[in-house]
C-alpha cells in the first residue's frame, strides 16, 4: 500500500496551513508541493489517491480527483479530504494549463471528495453537484468537522470551507458543460452509495469519473442503499466510456469491468444477508458473518464491512 | 490519543490500589449528574445479574448502533423483583435520555434490542428500577467511528406516506426454551426520528424536531412493552424482542410523534413461528 512519508508532508501541510491562513495564497503557492496527476486521456488528467482512511497519517488524500482541461476552461472534479489537498491538486493544474477553473463538481457529499473546496473558491468558479448534494452537506458537514478535527488534527482540517454547489443536477436530467469544444455530460442517480451521487462523462475521450459509484481494491462502502446501488448498476454499465476513473483504486479502469468486483460484493452481501434474516441473526451476529468470502478481496474490509453490514440489514429487514 | 491517555488513568489506578472502573472514565463524566437526576440520591447497584447492557464496542455507524438490554427473567407477575422500567442513558448525547421502557407484567421479556445513535464516544447506561423500587445499573462504553458516520441525510418528505408504516418480524427463538410459549419479534416503524439541529438549506430554517415519542406493543390486552422515546433512537425505530405469548393471535402496535401524528397496526401472527 502506497503511503506517503510523513515527515516531509507533515513539515509542508503545516507550513502551508499557518502561511495560508496568515496571508492567503500567494505566499503559500509558492510552497505548495503540486498533486501527483496522470494524463490519462489527452486533456483529463487524474490523480490516483493511496487506499487508506482518513487520519493524520494520510493527510486527507485518500480519494481519487482530477480535471478535464478544455479549449477555454478546466472542470475540476473532486478536491480531497483537506484544503491543503485542494491547494495542491490546484498547483498541479496550473502546472499543466493557464485556462481558468470555471467549474468545481462534487461527486457525493463524503469529506474526501469536498474538503479541498476552498482551495478553490473564487468569482469566476462554479460549484456543481447533485441536486441532494446541499442539504446532504448542511446535514453532515459540521458532523465531518468535528469527528474529523480528532482523526486527522487541528492542521489539517483547519480551513475547511463547507461550500455547497449553486449549479444542480437533478435526477433523470443529464446536464452537459461546455470547456470550449470540449463538453462533459454530467448525470445525477437516484440513491445508489450515496443519496447525490454524481457522474461525470468525458464525451471526447470517453472516460467516466465515476466517484464513489466505483471502488477498486478499496472495499465498497454503502452510505445509501444497497439495493438502489444494484439496480441501478446495468444503467451505470451502460455509459458507454473506455475507461473510468473510480472514487477509490486504480484510475482509468476499463469499462465496464471496472464493475464486476463491486457488483459480486454487493450481491454477495446481500444474499448473505437475506439468508441471515431469515434465519433471524441479529445485527450483530450478521456484522460478523455476512460477505465473509469476500475479506481478501478487498483493502479495508475489517474498517468498512461490518459498517456495511448494519446499513444494508437496516434496509433488508423492511423488504 | 484517548485510549492510551484512558490506559495510563486505568493504570494509575491500579498502581495506587483503587478497583479499575467498570466504565471509561472519559474527559468528564456525565453519569453522576444523569444518575442524581432521575433518582436524586439513591442507591444503585451494578453486579450484572438484574440488568446487563451489551453494545458493540466500536460504532460501526454511529447513526445505527445496536445495543442489548439482558433482563433478569421475573419469577411471575407480582414478584418484587421483577424489572418495571429500563431506562437508557446516553452519557455524552446532547439528549442524554434514550428511551425509557415500561416492562409488561405478563411480558416475560428477558431480552430487548433497539438502536441507538452515539454523537460521540460515551458510556451507555441501562438503569432498571424493579417493581419493589430497587434500582440496578450496567454500563458500556461505545467508541463513535470515524468521519464517515454521520446523521442520515436522506431526503423523506416531511408528507411521504411510508412515514409511520409498521411492520413485525416474527423470528424463531434464540434463545433454547422449553417454555414453548417463548416468542421473539421485532417492531419496526419507518421514520425519520428527525433530531430537530439540521438546517434546510434552501431556506437556511432549522427542521424542525420531528422523532417518535411514544410506542406501546400489546399482545391482546396484556402490555408487553412501552417506550417513551427521544431523539437518541436511530431512524427508523427498531425493537427486537422475545416474550411469552398468552395465546392471542393479535399484536397491537401504536406508536405516536411529537407532531402529534399517530401510527397504528394490528399484526396478526403465525401460530407456527
Amino acid at each position: 500500500m502506497k503511503t506517503i512519508a510523513r515527515s516531509p508532508l507533515f513539515a509542508v501541510a503545516g507550513l502551508c496551513v499557518a502561511v495560508w491562513l496568515g496571508d492567503f495564497t500567494d505566499v503559500a503557492a509558492q510552497e505548495i508541493a503540486p498533486l501527483e496527476v496522470h494524463e490519462i486521456a489527452p486533456g483529463v488528467y487524474a490523480h490516483e489517491a493511496p487506499i487508506t482512511a482518513m487520519n493524520a497519517a494520510s493527510g486527507g488524500d485518500i480519494s481519487n480527483n482530477g480535471f478535464i482541461v478544455g479549449d477555454e476552461a478546466v472542470a475540476v472534479i473532486d478536491t480531497g479530504g483537506a484544503p491543503i489537498i485542494g491547494e495542491r491538486l490546484k498547483k498541479a493544474i496550473e502546472k499543466i494549463t493557464d485556462k481558468p477553473i470555471r467549474y468545481v463538481i462534487n461527486t457525493a457529499e463524503h469529506p474526501d471528495y469536498i474538503f479541498g473546496n476552498a482551495a478553490f473558491v473564487g468569482p469566476d468558479v462554479t460549484f456543481v453537484g447533485h441536486r441532494n448534494l446541499p442539504r446532504s452537506m448542511a446535514v453532515r458537514g459540521p458532523h465531518y468537522v468535528e469527528t474529523l478535527r480528532r482523526d486527522m488534527g487541528e492542521a489539517l482540517i483547519q480551513g475547511v470551507k463547507l461550500v455547497p454547489p449553486t449549479l444542480l443536477v437533478n435526477i433523470g436530467k443529464e446536464r452537459k458543460l461546455d470547456l470550449g469544444h470540449r463538453v462533459i455530460d454530467l448525470r445525477a442517480w437516484s440513491m445508489m452509495s450515496t443519496d447525490c451521487n454524481l457522474t461525470i462523462f468525458d464525451e471526447q475521450t470517453r472516460t467516466l469519473f465515476a466517484g464513489d459509484l466505483v471502488y477498486l481494491r478499496h472495499i465498497p462502502v454503502i452510505d445509501g442503499s444497497i439495493l438502489g446501488w444494484l439496480e441501478a448498476l446495468p444503467q451505470l454499465a451502460a455509459i458507454p466510456a473506455q475507461r473510468a476513473v473510480p472514487g477509490h483504486g486504480p484510475a482509468g479502469a476499463g469499462w465496464p469491468q471496472a464493475l464486476a468486483a463491486e457488483k459480486a460484493y454487493l450481491t454477495k452481501l446481500a444474499a448473505d444477508l437475506r439468508g441471515l434474516l431469515k434465519q433471524g441473526a441479529d445485527i450483530n451476529e450478521a456484522a460478523q458473518m455476512a460477505a465473509r468470502s469476500e475479506a481478501a478481496k478487498w483493502e479495508l474490509f475489517g474498517i468498512y464491512n461490518p459498517r456495511n453490514v448494519t446499513a444494508a440489514y437496516a434496509e433488508l429487514e423492511w423488504k | 490519543m484517548r485510549a492510551s491517555w484512558i490506559l495510563a488513568l486505568l493504570a494509575l489506578g491500579s498502581a495506587v490500589g483503587l478497583a479499575v472502573p467498570a466504565h471509561h472514565a472519559l474527559a468528564t463524566d456525565l453519569w453522576p449528574g444523569l444518575a442524581d437526576a432521575l433518582y436524586p440520591h439513591r442507591a444503585m447497584t451494578q453486579d450484572g445479574t438484574m440488568i446487563k447492557l451489551g453494545t458493540p464496542l466500536s460504532a460501526e455507524d454511529a447513526a445505527l448502533v445496536p445495543i442489548t438490554l439482558h433482563i433478569a427473567p421475573a419469577k411471575s407477575p407480582t414478584d418484587p423483583d421483577r424489572i418495571t422500567k429500563v431506562t437508557v442513558v446516553i452519557d455524552n448525547n446532547p439528549s442524554p435520555m434514550a428511551a425509557v421502557i415500561e416492562l409488561g407484567p405478563k411480558a416475560g421479556i428477558t431480552t430487548l434490542e433497539t438502536r441507538v445513535r452515539v454523537n460521540q464516544a460515551t458510556n451507555i447506561h441501562a438503569l432498571a428500577e424493579t417493581a419493589s423500587g430497587k434500582l440496578y445499573v450496567s454500563v458500556s462504553y461505545v467508541n463513535a467511528a470515524g468521519g464517515c458516520s454521520a446523521p442520515s441525510a436522506t431526503n423523506l418528505d416531511p408528507n411521504d406516506p411510508q412515514i409511520g408504516q409498521i411492520k413485525v418480524r416474527q423470528l424463531p427463538p434464540q434463545y433454547a426454551s422449553d417454555d414453548p410459549r417463548r416468542k421473539e419479534a421485532v417492531v419496526m416503524i419507518k421514520h425519520p426520528n428527525n433530531s430537530g439541529m439540521q438546517m434546510d438549506p434552501t431556506t437556511h430554517l432549522y427542521i424542525p424536531a420531528r422523532y417518535v415519542d411514544s410506542l406501546k406493543v400489546m399482545q391482546g390486552s396484556d402490555l408487553l412493552f412501552a417506550v417513551t422515546g427521544g431523539i437518541s433512537i436511530s431512524e427508523d425505530p427498531n425493537f427486537r424482542f422475545d416474550y411469552l405469548s398468552n395465546g392471542t393471535s393479535v399484536l397491537h402496535v401504536a406508536a405516536g410523534d411529537i407532531t402529534g401524528k399517530k401510527f397504528a397496526k394490528d399484526w396478526t401472527l403465525n401460530p407456527a413461528i
